[in-house]
């Protein structure tokens, strides 16, 4: 969706201030919140995609007006309570007050280490062949969806040549809206600066984007 | 520029909850920047194309949080300390110090006339119109951080000529103070498959000056 997460392009943010020597976390609460968000992966409650879906739906005035573990842990208790694992009471008494729900999976400590080196991969084996090859050129689509898409905004319409072919991935758009993996292509398509933004720069921008957003031309 | 006041398209702001019987003002203050509004336009410091560019310029994340008249507000403080009429300390201690800048003076009788006769932005055409009617065009990938009354959501777009306006005042020149640069304006049809890649039979209309577009 194009929503305020989908920023390419966008103007009037300001300057950008990097921080010298920024820590990984700038108070204890925001390490919290990232341990949150990683625990909830393994009870299944909902996936990945998902939880991005659930960020970028929240209305530009929150979004971009907090920072990033604000927004993280924003879109984690709007999901917690969706699913009834939390009620809004709960979460402002800081008490149980319904039993928990049962979880599919539940890490313990020394699971974590492990869990996370391993990683999550999210290619499939492939079920058909892949539609386009490198130096093929293609045509996105314009993606007006109220859903999740990882096609940006910028990229709609576009014209470009794909530059790579990465395999057989879960498919976000399906995966974020609770209706399966149906992992498609992913390609990495590069888009020159002309086409994009219309600016005569020789700059090229590459995107990792799956079949379906995209048509032969 | 592709701003927050660019919100075709854009989605997650909620719902759009209708007031039942809205008052023209919700407070006094909205009143008075109104009032603002149609007395600086006698002081002729800047044109409606420059203030805007001023609003669009104001953070992302307060032009979604702020109120319509408060966006106005802003601007006029902007404007006003930008043109040199007061400084940053006047407008925060409410009180001059220093110069005054001497302005035409409004009686309640001018008021009415200057805000009814705000005047046309239409102009003599010293060229012909390169678009006619049942022509497409298709939108030109135009990105800019100056003013432009071009949605983002067109540019690149196929679409119809459907009306030719006149020749007008060019926002994208007037809000630079580069002069008024009259262009030709049309009307411009597109379908919602071709701006959202919808099905349907909606249509989107919008009036576009010349520079904007390119015959397909």
């Amino acid at each position: 969706m194009k929503g305020a997460a989908d920023l390419g392009g966008m103007m009037g943010f300001g300057p950008i201030n990097p921080e010298e020597n920024e820590p990984l976390f700038h108070a204890p609460w925001e390490r919290r919140v990232l341990g949150f968000t990683v625990a909830m992966g393994p009870t299944g409650a909902w996936t990945g995609d998902a939880s991005r879906h659930k960020r970028e739906q929240l209305p530009p005035s929150f979004y971009w007006s907090r920072s990033y573990y604000e927004i993280w842990f924003e879109a984690l208790t709007q999901l917690l309570i969706e699913r009834g694992m939390l009620t809004e009471k709960e979460l402002a008494e800081g008490q149980l007050h319904v039993p928990p729900a049962a979880a599919k999976r539940v890490w313990k400590a020394e699971d974590v280490e492990p869990w996370l080196k391993r990683g999550f991969p999210y290619d499939r084996p492939s079920q058909t062949a892949a539609t386009f090859k490198p130096s093929d050129l293609v045509l996105t689509k314009r993606m007006a969806t109220s859903g999740h898409t990882r096609l940006p905004n910028y990229a709609w319409g576009k014209r470009g040549v794909v530059e790579a072919v990465r395999g057989y991935h879960v498919y976000p758009d399906s995966n974020a809206m609770g209706q399966g993996e149906n992992p498609q292509w992913l390609y990495t398509v590069r888009f020159s600066a002309q086409e994009l933004w219309g600016s005569a720069t020789p700059d090229s921008v590459c995107l990792d984007l799956w079949e379906p957003y995209m048509e032969a031309t | 520029m592709n701003g927050a006041h660019d919100m075709g398209g854009r989605l997650g702001f909620a719902t759009v909850i209708a007031e039942p019987n809205e008052p023209v003002f919700h407070a006094a203050w909205e009143g008075r920047v109104f009032g603002i509004a149609g007395t600086m336009g006698a002081f002729d410091l800047w044109n409606l194309d420059e203030d805007r560019h001023a609003c669009e310029n104001i953070l992302a994340r307060d032009y979604v949080s702020i109120s319509y008249y408060e966006i106005w507000l802003r601007m006029f403080e902007k404007l006003l300390i930008d043109k040199g009429v007061f400084s940053a300390t006047e407008l925060k201690d409410g009180a001059a110090h220093g110069r005054a800048v001497t302005a035409p003076r409004l009686g309640p009788a001018d008021v009415w006339d200057a805000q009814v006769n705000s005047g046309t932005y239409e102009r003599q055409a010293l060229r012909l119109a390169k678009f006619a009617v049942g022509q497409h065009v298709r939108v030109r990938n135009l990105m800019t951080s100056a003013h432009t009354r071009l949605p983002g959501y067109l540019r690149g777009v196929h679409g119809e000529i459907v009306m030719v306006h006149g020749c007008h005042v060019f926002p994208d020149s007037n809000a630079k103070g580069e002069g008024e640069n009259p262009q030709w304006l049309y009307a411009v049809r597109f379908t919602v498959q071709d701006v959202w890649g919808r099905t349907g039979k909606d249509l989107v209309h919008a009036d576009l000056w010349e520079p904007y577009l390119e015959a397909l």
